[in-house]
């Protein structure tokens, strides 16, 4: 409750600092505009062409299921993935022992291609909701244990000797010693796990099913339609940018606050 | 009674002479551009055309001179141990002159005497200021060397293009750029100033209040707004321009996030500044929107730029600093509010025009937004004659601090 009120009190200042963000987004569009004007309308669409077949997309009954599928999808692997991920971290962060040999096992998953995974999903799963949710589950879960193991294996030792000299109970020594040191690492890398799965869940769909948005992708490039092709990515960095800088951002701030004060 | 009584007094200070004479010029183009407009009567033959005419004078003659006031007067608090002697503010004040008289004879005589009395009378304030800031330590003014420096660049390209029989708008347009760079620049040295109580006999607020104008925002505001310029004078017209134009109005809003401190807001000097910004941000904004929207008349845009922001802009650093150096102590006076809004007025019926179904007024609206205008620098001349042509209140020679 505290949170969100900190987090309603701050708003308005953190949106109006968006400005900056939009400021460099233009200048990206003023780029994607050159490019448009270097290569042509067939290779490189301009912005604006894009945006309005975006609008006619948003505008059909079609697209919004697209989107709800893939968005759907994609967050259902991030979330058993940020579970599992951080479940699994904290535990291996918590042993020494756990984490020398977990650290080869991580490795090996990050060095694994998505591609691959996807190929695997597909004979295991065929062209289902299964695959690309799989596959989003396996590439975002090295990022989220990575980092919940270094957040439990970073842990002051001091602090924690502080909470048992004063006999803490067991549960504030977890909600007020160690979770807000391992939220801290446990964040960015949920971040870098969103990011991650709305990139992969595009990329499995694409290969894998018949709905989604990378589904209708693989569509208009059969057609050669580059600017629904522009169109679909401008709406899934779009959902991404705004959840990113919406949602997460403001959060994050709240809660790694304690580093700067 | 002598109109001037104190020459002395009016050449102590770079605001004095040039502060009044802006003022007067302010209106004076105005006065002319107006019946020029309204058919009344035709302007002397100038290079270029009216238009040009209209803008170069109203930057390289109105801008320019306030700015040279601003500079003479500020380098006393930038570096200390210099500044302009009044041999050499007398020197600026004639080459501003004979600047304006060649230019407005430019018909007559020929492009030459305009190019080297304007360009000379930048090369010599460069060569006034360009060593004293250079060896301030840390060298924190040199932007207003690097953007007097762009200026004299720009106003070269500008007789180059009128000698060659090019066209010399968007060398103007990309002024007008430079002026908005200019003018952030200065209001970041004021406002920090005003608004934290630092400027020696000015106490704005009971509180200590918490203002910094912090450089990065600035700097991407500046940085998005000569890229805007520059693409503006290599290719105009070109679709890459308005998404630049987009972001130049998005760095301005991202700006306003350091004067968003709450009540010390409200303080009329304060807001004067902070609306300066918003004229700008809107200006940008309708200018990307004109150009990405295809709609050919994009001066009306342009116009929140330059009587809009530049206006007010100036007015407030006019009064302000006009006060402060006069040693009279700041002092909000209704006329100030009322100049204020008869230049927000001024502006509105110009961006107006552009409107597609205000074409038709157009005239009565010149008319309002000219009239405004002069209003607005008239009650300025009426107000500061006596503290700009007259001896310091204490008695003290030079530039008060």
């Amino acid at each position: 409750m505290n949170l969100l009120r900190l987090w309603l009190r701050d708003l308005p200042a953190y949106l109006w600092s968006g400005w900056g963000a939009i400021s460099s987004l233009f200048l990206l569009l003023a780029l994607w505009q050159w490019g448009n004007q270097v290569y042509g309308d067939l290779v490189f669409p301009a912005p604006l062409d894009a945006f309005i077949v975006l609008k006619k997309l948003l505008l059909t009954e079609q697209a919004r299921t697209e989107l709800l599928t893939t968005g759907w999808r994609a967050f259902a692997g991030f979330i058993i993935s940020i579970i599992i991920g951080s479940v699994l971290g904290i535990t291996a962060g918590l042993s020494v022992t756990a984490s020398i040999m977990s650290r080869p096992i991580v490795t090996v998953l990050v060095g694994m291609p998505p591609i691959a995974w996807i190929v695997l999903a597909l004979l295991w799963f065929g062209a289902t909701d299964m695959t690309p949710i799989f596959t989003v589950t396996v590439a975002c879960f090295p990022i989220v244990f990575v980092g919940a193991l270094q957040g439990a294996r970073t842990l002051d030792g001091s602090l924690k000797d502080m909470a048992r000299a004063f006999k803490l109970p067991p549960y504030m020594i977890f909600l007020d010693v160690y979770l807000p040191h391992i939220i801290s690492y446990l964040f960015p890398a949920w971040i870098s796990a969103l990011g991650m799965s709305w990139k992969i869940v595009v990329m499995a769909e694409l290969l894998a099913t018949s709905d989604g948005v990378g589904a209708a992708l693989a569509v208009s490039r059969s057609h050669l339609d580059t600017s629904a092709t522009m169109a679909w990515i401008v709406a899934v960095v779009g959902l991404l940018l705004i959840i990113e800088y919406l949602l997460l951002e403001p959060v994050k701030r709240q809660i790694e606050r304690w580093r700067n004060e | 009674m002598k109109l001037i009584n104190n020459t002395s007094a009016l050449f102590s200070c770079g605001f004095r002479p040039f502060f009044l004479l802006a003022s007067i010029y302010a209106i004076v183009l105005i006065f002319f551009w107006v019946l020029f407009w309204n058919g009344v009567m035709i302007l002397p033959e100038t290079l270029g055309g009216p238009v040009a005419w209209h803008v170069y004078e109203m930057l390289y003659g109105f801008m320019l001179a306030v700015m040279l006031g601003f500079i003479s007067t500020a380098i006393y608090e930038f570096v200390s141990f210099t500044g302009i002697s009044r041999q050499q503010l007398m020197a600026l004040v004639l080459l501003w002159l004979l600047g304006r008289i060649s230019f407005w004879l430019s018909g007559i005589v020929g492009l030459i005497p305009a190019a080297v009395f304007n360009l000379t009378l930048l090369m010599y304030l460069l060569v006034l200021l360009t060593p004293s800031l250079w060896r301030d330590p840390g060298r924190p003014h040199m932007s207003f060397i690097y953007t007097f420096v762009g200026l004299l660049l720009i106003e070269c390209g500008f007789y180059y293009s009128a000698l060659t029989g090019q066209a010399v708008m968007p060398w103007l347009y990309t002024s007008i750029g430079l002026s908005m760079i200019m003018i952030i620049i200065a209001m970041s040295r004021i406002s920090m100033r005003v608004i934290n109580g630092m400027e020696e006999g000015v106490q704005l607020f009971k509180q200590d209040v918490e203002y910094l104008a912090r450089p990065p925002r600035r700097k991407i505001a500046i940085f998005t707004i000569a890229l805007f310029s520059l693409a503006e004078l290599i290719m105009p017209g070109n679709l890459i321009n308005g998404w630049l134009a987009l972001a130049a109005a998005a760095a301005m809003l991202n700006l306003l996030n350091d004067w968003h401190i709450g009540r010390p807001l409200f303080n009329p000097w304060v807001f004067s500044m902070y609306a300066v910004y918003w004229l700008m941000a809107s200006g940008y904004l309708f200018i990307g929107l004109s150009i990405l929207s295809d709609v050919p008349e994009i001066n009306g845009a342009r116009h929140l730029l330059t009587t809009g922001a530049m206006g007010l802009a100036i007015f407030i650093i006019m009064t302000f600093s006009g006060q402060v150096h006069t040693g009279y102590g700041v002092n909000y006076r209704p006329w100030i509010l009322i100049s204020t809004l008869a230049i927000l007025v001024a502006t509105l019926s110009r961006v107006l025009i552009a409107w597609p179904t205000m074409m038709e007024h157009s005239a009565s609206l010149i008319l309002i937004s000219s009239i405004a205008w002069m209003l607005a620098f008239s009650l300025f001349i009426i107000f500061f004659w006596r503290l700009l042509t007259g001896a310091a209140i204490d008695g003290r020679e030079g530039c008060l601090d």
